[in-house]
């Protein structure tokens, strides 16, 4: 995913997220009750209705609300998943050695001589 | 513009009604310019009062003149404030209706706006006039409607019948309502008022429906007692706790879920971030027992030129949270097989070396390689093993297993040689005085445990050494396997992979390629005929002619021509040296010995080999007079033992 389509994402998200606190904060003031009298009493004529719509909407906005933060979470891993596989930092001791040639070749002669001489027996 | 004119006049003509006629608006009077004035002499002392006031405010706007202040003044006192603001020529007599009229038409242009804002101020109190004048500004609106109609006559004809069609629609449902809801109201009616009713019922009602049979009565609205309207806010606000309670719940109870897989995810990328490198190859992939998404890391040497495809050396980076650890599991195509015996692929080389007894015609151990120190620590220690223990243990194994792959696919071809293959995991090379024996082994605790506990026996260093070798020339093999990637274009690749044949070809190839166990083989062959060939010579040569010398030139000439071809690669470059210092080792080894035989000549014989394994001996014979008399060439010793007989009989001795 391209960072354009992360930042794109990110800010869906927090949209949503926003939205839906706001919703629930709105749904759980008590004044409101108190200041939209007759529609609310009217409203509040059928319990079937309120238990039912009020608990439809508590729900759907906690399932969002949870939604939203695993998307997050998602976004996080996708974040970290590109940072590795493209820009994990050097380590400096990863460097690579100069090999000395001349001192191979020798230990590598040494090894002819162990190994001839002690068939030698 | 128009309608304010018309508003304008219809004013003009109001003033008449209210007070004296006069025909002129003394909303004009100020627009006269009022510095200069001309008193008359006949004025008294109200006339300087007036004169004061006026002159208190010379620019005051018409709008708010005192209307009632002129009107009711006396002509005798109205003349000169005329005229005064008429100029100082200026004579009464001269003021005609047509200059006035003249005057109020120029003067209306400019000013609309006052006007326009004297009549919405006017508006609270209008007058039946005022109204009338605003209907007639009302009046050209209609107009432009009409002039609009007008224009839309223009359309076509098809427009102007389809606009017909819809209003004669229209009509027809308006029409048909009314009619319905008259039926309705008389149906309702005919309970109490018969005979009215039927009157306006329709034929069809009549007949369909009897009369009276629709009924209304007045339902009362029931209003709420004040108790019941607090019970239902009551129960309202309990309905709102207990789906916050339930939305509460549910959000503690993902949060901590969350939290637990935010941790595990830190540790996870926090360990990730500690060990690995960008050394390692690192991908994405799905984990597939736990259905999770996951990072593989690749520890086989493909990359680094291994062409093993048994076993692709793939892992999974698996987080273990009950441990905490990050942990790698191989990935393979029956994870079954893994889990019943997890340590299945944990098997390592072990090289030994059995000493022959002469008169017992039977073999002790007299050297064993140790345990690589990467098996040997921290196998059972129950301290943190971290990732990348276990990634270079994974490295471990599979460049073992590869070993031994190579090296049996190399022994295939060296039975006549001693070389035999005594079960899957084992390797038996045999020579005159010992035997080399290479065994991949499972790796268990007890060999763990134990691997210190041997007493040092006399070849464990040469063991130890042998195994070193072999690994380090697969490590060559790597290398040259690389140079040939870097060096052949991708597309003939590419071909190669197409077509069967091809490939097969380079498959032979890759197999006479193979040199892990010859080269070491060789050198220790080579030495052993070599003894032979200077007993041999010793025998035949040095004991039968006096006075003879003996020379051995081992190894040979340096062939730089690999190395000094360079190129323009750096990586290539590298390789090549890298490769060229195994030189020594992979070439064929080969001898010289030349024996002079003082003014008799010189006999040189080189001890050579064709595919390291066996013995090519090539005898010059040069005479005292510098002359080749014989260049042969034997790869039979007993042969050449019978050829140096007859040398040394028929021309030396």
């Amino acid at each position: 995913m391209s960072n354009r389509a992360l930042l794109e994402q990110l800010d869906r998200t927090t949209e949503m997220l926003s939205n839906s606190l706001t919703q629930l904060v709105k749904y759980s003031s008590i004044l409101s009750e108190e200041e939209s009298g007759a529609a609310q009493r009217e409203m509040a004529d059928s319990i079937a209705s309120v238990s039912s719509e009020g608990v439809a909407m508590i729900n759907t906005q906690t399932m969002q609300l949870i939604k939203g933060i695993q998307d997050l979470l998602v976004m996080t891993r996708s974040i970290r998943e590109k940072w590795l596989l493209s820009q994990v930092p050097e380590k400096k001791e990863s460097e690579q050695q100069e090999v000395d040639y001349e001192k191979c070749s020798q230990m590598l002669n040494s090894w002819v001589n162990q190994i001839v001489g002690n068939s030698d027996c | 513009m128009l309608t304010e004119g018309q508003k304008g006049d219809a004013k003009e003509c109001s003033s008449p009604f209210k007070g004296i006629s006069l025909a002129l608006d003394p909303n004009l009077i100020n627009l006269v310019p009022s510095g200069a004035t001309t008193v008359p002499e006949s004025e008294n002392e109200l006339d300087k009062q007036e004169e004061v006031e006026v002159a208190n405010a010379p620019s005051q706007s018409l709008i708010n003149n005192p209307y009632e202040m002129f009107e009711k003044m006396p002509l005798s006192r109205l003349i000169p404030i005329i005229l005064r603001n008429r100029g100082p020529n200026f004579k009464f007599a001269d003021l005609t209706e047509d200059a006035l009229l003249k005057e109020i038409s120029g003067e209306n242009n400019e000013q609309t706006i006052e006007k326009d804002a004297d009549g919405d101020y006017k508006m609270g109190s209008e007058s039946i006039d005022e109204l009338k004048g605003r209907e007639e500004s009302l009046q050209p609106l209609r107009v432009d409607e009409n002039s609009l109609t007008d224009e839309s006559e223009s359309v076509s004809q098809d427009q102007f019948q389809q606009l017909k069609k819809n209003v004669i629609q229209s009509i027809n449902m308006a029409l048909n309502e009314s009619s319905l809801s008259l039926e309705f109201v008389s149906l309702l009616l005919s309970s109490v008022r018969p005979a009215a009713a039927t009157a306006s019922m329709s034929p069809y009602l009549k007949k369909t429906v009897p009369a009276a049979s629709l009924n209304a009565e007045k339902i009362p609205l029931k209003r709420s007692t004040r108790s019941e309207v607090i019970s239902s806010r009551i129960t309202h606000k309990g309905w709102k706790l207990r789906s916050l309670e339930e939305s509460r719940l549910l959000l503690k109870e993902t949060y901590h879920s969350l939290e637990r897989s935010i941790e595990k995810e830190h540790d996870y990328w926090s360990k990730i971030c500690q060990y690995i490198s960008n050394k390692d190859v690192v991908f994405k992939m799905k984990d597939r027992d736990t259905g999770e998404r996951s990072l593989g890391i690749k520890y086989g040497y493909e990359d680094s030129g291994s062409t093993y495809k048994q076993d692709r050396g793939i892992a999974i980076l698996r987080h273990d949270s009950k441990m905490n650890k990050l942990e790698l599991v191989p990935f393979e195509k029956s994870q079954s097989a893994v889990h019943i015996n997890k340590r299945n692929n944990e098997k390592f080389l072990r090289v030994r070396i059995f000493t022959k007894i002469e008169e017992e015609d039977d073999y002790i151990l007299t050297g064993e390689s140790c345990l690589d120190s990467v098996l040997a620590t921290s196998e059972d220690s129950t301290q943190e093993v971290d990732i990348r223990h276990q990634i270079s243990k994974l490295k471990f194994f599979i460049f073992d297993q590869e070993l031994m792959y190579q090296l049996k696919r190399e022994s295939e071809t060296l039975i006549s040689y001693g070389v035999s293959i005594e079960n899957e995991n084992k390797i038996v090379a045999e020579f005159p005085s010992e035997k080399i024996e290479i065994e991949m082994l499972q790796l268990d605790d007890d060999i763990i445990m134990n691997h210190q506990q041997d007493a040092p026996k006399t070849n464990d260093k040469k063991a130890n050494l042998i195994l070193t070798m072999l690994r380090l020339l697969l490590v060559i093999m790597y290398k040259k396997q690389m140079r040939q990637r870097l060096l052949s274009p991708p597309s003939s690749k590419r071909t190669h992979s197409k077509s069967s044949k091809t490939r097969s070809s380079s498959k032979d190839a890759s197999d006479t390629s193979i040199l892990l166990l010859r080269p070491i083989m060789g050198k220790i062959r080579h030495q052993s005929y070599l003894d032979l060939l200077k007993k041999l010579t010793k025998d035949f040569i040095l004991d039968a002619v006096k006075d003879s010398k003996l020379t051995v030139i081992s190894g040979n000439e340096r062939s730089n021509s690999d190395i000094s071809n360079t190129d323009s690669d750096i990586h290539i470059t590298k390789l090549n040296k890298e490769i060229g210092m195994f030189d020594e080792i992979l070439r064929m080894p080969r001898s010289e010995i030349s024996v002079d035989l003082n003014e008799k000549g010189k006999i040189k014989l080189v001890l050579e080999s064709s595919n390291f394994c066996n013995a090519v001996i090539k005898v010059t014979y040069v005479n005292g007079t510098a002359k080749a008399l014989f260049d042969t060439k034997f790869s039979d010793f007993k042969e050449l033992e019978e050829f140096l007989h007859f040398i040394i009989n028929e021309y030396v001795v």
